[in-house]
């Protein structure tokens, strides 16, 4: 397995900033993440910035709601139990090639085979601050 | 067989008996002989009888054999210094006299003639009647043949022979039997022989008083001369195979692919092979003629393997450096035992083998499977840490301006925020020592340092610091990504903290050649320069040191140390300059990533 600095790979570049987005409002994120409590921390951490946020405690769970829902934007775990964030980027992208996904890890080098397949990927230990200037420079650069 | 065990007198024998004194034939006979007092009776009844016979004797022999001459001549045969006194017994010393005749341990014909015919004609000047006879001893022959001179000792023979031709006398030689015990001396014994008249043997063969007791003594000798020719032709094929033998072993030994060599009792290097010389670079006489112990890196590993020898131990596999000649290092292993004979230790046989490539590649799997096995951990520890991590740090970034909290609490979820990101920022640190190993992946320098400055921009811009980018090429080097990030990360935020109030932050990129290197490893150099506070002198030795900060409760001390030991593991290097400037300090870290891939390309 081959693995790469995830800038290389980056289709965008972020930027650190600290003050909320004040185009956040009414953006939808979709969280997907395994752990209970640090899903719903985020979901505040992200709802305090402005956003609009719906969790799912799976890979499988997350398919569903974004089948049944458009989102924004997708902020991904990528080590889950069972469907792990590779596999459901896959199939998000599948359902909504242009939805940009976001993947957070707590392990500092991806496959390369991730790197294509989502838009950004960020380590879980950056802070609040650069996690939520990298949303919204994804979201920048796509509007 | 009546008269076998009769008694036989000298005047019928084959060969005289030991008493023989016979002096009126003027013959040149030899005598060999196993014993002193052999010769001495048999040359006092020689002398004896001459000069009972009013016949003159000289004899020139030395000291030990004069001595015992005229003791045995004045209990047998006469007063001896009657025949002194009358000039009819002349007794000279055989070394001083050979002296006198020999010219650079060669027989001089001239002076031998004038000297020792000079002395038969005195003698026989003082011979009492007409028909008196001179009878001479001499065993100035038997001095140069004792001295290995064969050839003037048959020379001498010659002289005696030719003087006896100018001048009447009866001449005795004697020489020790014990003289000829060798093959070798078979040839000039026969020309020894062949210059005298007659051949007294030694008297193991005179003793015998019958003649069946001869012709036994000489079956016996017949059958033991037999057994020993044989014997010495055996010998000398035994001896041509073990030379043959020794000459194979020597070529083995000198041009065997290990090394070898032999270290006398005083460890001095007796010999070496080409192996071993060539495995330390020396010439032969750069190493053998040495004391072993100048060539042994760790004095104390050489005295741990002397003492073994001495306590005559024998050694199997002992590790140990050996010094080339180019100064650098083997390592070895030695087998070696010594040769001892009774107590006095010979020589040491040391076979040394070089596994210096193996201990690197042990070392080096060893390194590789640590740092597997370290990578495997940090990896699930990066994820187990990073999680709970990530949601309380988000808990207290909430709660730092949580409404429903009053200011104490919010104050204090500030304390606990900026804590956490300082127990993030340590764990970070920490790992970065123990990533995953995996393989190393192209990694461009410009990309990288791109994505840190615009990690650091905000920063930067708040507290008006100017950033200058002097980026000459990609950077392309073989490296681990995030190890590479973790070090750029480090020197540029010391660099911004180090520039509260502003200044100007210089990022530069250069490709490094070998033609700007010349025998070092081509690379990358990135060098960060800032106009900040700069770095005291007495903090210059310290500030790679773990633990040492000078940011007091912001920092970790664990930055720079981080960053160097990343940067040595790939064989690159870190240097620091700070000096004052005319609006403060100039503070630059250069790094240098070393990379021999100059042709890759970017992942």
């Amino acid at each position: 397995m081959r693995r790469v600095f995830p800038l290389h790979n980056s289709r965008t570049s972020a930027a650190v900033g600290t003050e909320t987005n004040r185009n956040a409002k009414g953006v939808s994120i979709l969280c997907i993440d395994d752990e209970k409590s640090g899903v719903e921390v985020r979901k505040r951490l992200l709802e305090s910035a402005g956003y609009r946020v719906t969790t799912a405690r799976s890979g499988q769970e997350g398919i569903q709601q974004l089948r049944s829902e458009p989102f924004d934007m997708v902020l991904l775990d990528y080590w889950m139990p069972s469907f792990n964030g590779v596999a459901t980027a896959r199939e998000l992208r599948s359902i909504d090639p242009a939805v940009p996904i976001m993947i957070l890890s707590g392990l500092s080098q991806l496959p390369d085979e991730t790197i294509g397949v989502v838009d950004r990927w960020i380590l879980k230990d950056e802070g609040p601050e650069y996690l939520l200037a990298a949303i919204s420079s994804l979201l920048k650069s796509r509007h | 067989m009546s008269t076998a065990n009769t008694p036989i007198s000298n005047s019928n024998l084959l060969a005289p008996l030991s008493n023989w004194n016979e002096h009126k034939s003027h013959e040149h006979v030899v005598q060999f002989y196993s014993e002193d007092e052999a010769l001495i009776t048999g040359l006092s009844s020689f002398i004896g009888t001459a000069l009972n016979a009013g016949d003159a004797a000289i004899v020139i022999a030395t000291k030990a054999h004069r001595d015992a001459l005229i003791q045995s001549l004045s209990l047998h045969w006469m007063d001896q210094s009657k025949g002194l006194k009358q000039g009819r017994l002349i007794m000279l010393d055989a070394q001083e006299t050979l002296s006198k005749i020999t010219d650079d341990g060669w027989p001089d014909a001239v002076r031998f003639t004038e000297i020792v015919g000079g002395l038969v004609d005195r003698a026989r000047a003082a011979c009492e009647g007409v028909n008196s006879t001179v009878v001479a001893f001499g065993e100035m022959v038997s001095l140069l043949w004792a001295e290995g001179k064969s050839d003037a000792a048959i020379r001498l023979e010659q002289l005696w022979n030719e003087l006896a031709k100018l001048r009447s006398f009866s001449l005795r030689c004697a020489y020790p039997i014990t003289g000829f015990g060798r093959g070798e001396h078979s040839e000039p014994f026969l020309k020894i022989c062949a210059e005298h008249s007659n051949i007294i043997p030694s008297e193991s063969y005179t003793a015998l008083n019958t003649e069946p007791e001869r012709l036994r003594n000489i079956s016996i000798l017949q059958q033991k001369a037999l057994a020993l020719e044989t014997e010495t032709a055996e010998h000398r094929e035994v001896r041509r195979s073990l030379q043959r033998r020794e000459s194979e072993l020597a070529d083995i030994l000198e041009n065997a692919i290990e090394g070898v060599q032999q270290v006398g009792p005083d460890q001095t290097v007796l010999w070496a092979n080409k192996a071993l010389l060539s495995l330390l670079g020396y010439s032969a006489h750069e190493y053998v003629g040495h004391s072993l112990s100048e060539f042994h890196v760790r004095r104390d590993v050489f005295e741990a393997f002397w003492a073994k020898l001495m306590r005559r131990e024998d050694i199997y596999d002992f590790p140990a450096e050996l010094l080339c000649k180019d100064g650098s290092i083997k390592q070895v292993v030695i087998h070696s035992n010594g040769l001892w004979e009774s107590d006095r230790f010979v020589h040491t046989r040391c076979f040394v083998r070089d596994v210096t490539e193996r201990k690197r590649l042990e070392q080096s799997l060893l390194s590789a499977e640590k740092q597997a096995a370290m990578g495997r951990v940090a990896a699930i520890i990066a994820h187990e840490i990073n999680n709970p991590l990530e949601t309380v740090t988000n808990v207290f970034y909430l709660l730092r301006d949580h409404p429903s909290l009053d200011e104490d609490a919010r104050e204090l979820a500030r304390v606990a925020n900026d804590e956490i990101a300082r127990v993030r920022h340590i764990a970070r640190q920490t790992l970065a020592f123990c990533r995953d190993s995996g393989s190393p992946v192209p990694v461009s320098l410009r990309l990288v340092l791109d994505a840190v400055l615009e990690a650091f921009r905000g920063q930067a811009q708040k507290s008006g610091i100017v950033v200058e980018r002097r980026i000459s090429t990609d950077g392309l080097v073989l490296a681990f990504p995030v190890e590479v990030r973790q070090i750029l990360i480090n020197l540029i935020a010391n660099a911004i903290q180090a520039m509260p109030s502003g200044g100007t932050l210089r990022v530069s990129l250069r490709r490094v050649t070998e033609q700007m290197r010349p025998g070092k490893r081509p690379g990358v150099r990135a060098t960060i320069t800032d106009t900040g506070v700069g770095i005291p002198v007495d903090h210059r030795d310290k500030i790679f040191q773990p633990f040492f900060s000078t940011k007091e409760e912001k920092g970790t001390g664990l930055g720079l140390w981080v960053s160097q030991g990343i940067v040595q593991k790939f064989g690159g290097a870190i240097r620091f300059r700070s000096k004052k400037s005319r609006t403060g300090f100039i503070t630059s870290f250069a790094v240098f990533i070393p990379t021999d891939a100059t042709s890759v390309s970017v992942a």
